[in-house]
């Protein structure tokens, strides 16, 4: 899911060698900013199919974490679709 | 942090207490220039005589109008367009809401010496628009809020001042303001814009400031006021483009279309100033569709 992430991160931000890790901040990519961000979350929504909740994603402190909430909502979303 | 002042670096200590992980954001948004720095520390001070012992309570509103913004943003990215496009849906959802509304207009104070792009309309509004107003104008600003644009209309203005809002509770909030800062008497009546205009008052200045975007018909608006201007009368409407926020209806998605609305309202424009969010370039700000504050001032054609 990092590698996936990364191709987003890559697509985002007009950097084809930009490389990411769970220890990656916003301080670490350049032109990752406030509103960046939002257009980042909206395409991670797009590319593995969740839906963020603002609170979740507000004070994220690295790309770990963020990658967790991915993961979490994701996993959230393939339980609801297989309810019948 | 490179605060402009003590006044601006209390409010920013405040913020900071109750939310460290904003000071990437508020780093970038200190001004750097110094007539950017003393008129943030002015109007810093104000603000602090504003919020009294409340600034803990100022702090949480705006930490709550951020959260909010970042759910707009977010659904604004996913649509394209605003969440809502009528007044019906704005005033039963965030008028009507006094937890609401407390929050977000404690919020837009401290934003104004927080956001960038609200402080560089502020220096635009200071240095550009006012000395162009002659000292005995007639001024007239429609939705004053938070009251700081009359406040410093009244430091460098000595003809009638007065204030209009379709709101008792905002008017009363703008009054109490203006008392605190010791401002002059100023007008302040409820009054709507789409009133028959029945008293022949009429303006040589005219403020409009971040109210444009909460109207169905913004156009109609300009065309109201243009009723009430002298002709060579001065008007500045300042409004946000692709602006997220849970109170906006009219989507401006340019500068040009900003511009272009008050042309078309019977004005000549005479200057203007765009001002992305914090951190931003405007050409950055343009190809993202991020937010751009856009201030115009204009004369009335006869």
């Amino acid at each position: 899911m990092l590698a996936e992430m990364q191709e987003v991160f890559r697509s985002v931000f007009e950097a084809d060698d930009l490389t990411i890790s769970r220890e990656t901040t916003a301080r670490d990519v350049e032109g990752w900013d406030s509103l960046s961000h939002v257009t980042l979350l909206v395409s991670l929504e797009q590319r593995f199919g969740i839906r963020f909740k603002s609170s979740e994603v507000s004070d994220l402190k690295n790309v770990g974490e963020l990658l967790d909430v991915v993961a979490r909502e994701r996993s959230r979303s393939a339980t609801s679709a297989a309810k019948p | 942090m490179n605060t402009a002042g003590p006044a601006h670096g209390q409010i920013v200590d405040a913020v900071l207490a109750a939310w460290p992980q904003h000071a990437t954001a508020l780093d970038r948004a200190m001004p750097t220039e110094a007539r950017q720095r003393e008129l943030t520390e002015q109007v810093s001070a104000a603000i602090l005589a504003l919020v009294g012992t409340q600034l803990d309570r100022h702090v949480a509103g705006y930490r709550w109008m951020c959260a909010m913004v970042l759910d707009e943003e977010l659904d604004f990215r996913r649509t394209g367009s605003y969440r809502y496009s009528s007044f019906a849906e704005v005033e039963r959802r965030v008028y009507s809401d006094p937890s609401v509304m407390v929050g977000y207009m404690d919020g837009l104070l401290l934003s104004q010496v927080l956001w960038a792009n609200h402080l560089d309309m502020l220096a635009f509004y200071v240095d550009a628009y006012l000395p162009a107003v002659g000292s005995s104008a007639a001024h007239l600003e429609v939705g004053p809020g938070h009251g700081l644009l009359l406040w410093l209309a009244s430091r460098t203005l000595r003809g009638t001042l007065a204030g209009w809002d379709v709101s008792g509770t905002s008017l009363e909030r703008t009054a109490t303001a203006l008392r605190t800062l010791g401002s002059p008497p100023i007008d302040l009546a409820l009054r709507n814009l789409f009133d028959p205009d029945d008293d022949g008052q009429r303006f040589d200045s005219v403020v409009i400031s971040e109210v444009l975007e909460h109207l169905e018909q913004p156009d109609r608006a300009l065309a109201a006021l243009h009723r009430r201007m002298r002709p060579g009368a001065l008007l500045y409407a300042n409004a946000p483009v692709n602006s997220p926020a849970v109170d906006h209806i009219w989507l401006f998605r340019s500068p040009e279309e900003v511009v272009d609305l008050v042309a078309s309202s019977g004005f000549a424009v005479e200057s203007t100033r765009f001002a992305p969010a914090t951190g931003l370039t405007e050409a950055r700000a343009r190809k993202m569709r991020f937010s751009i504050s856009c201030a115009v001032v204009a004369r009335r054609l006869a």
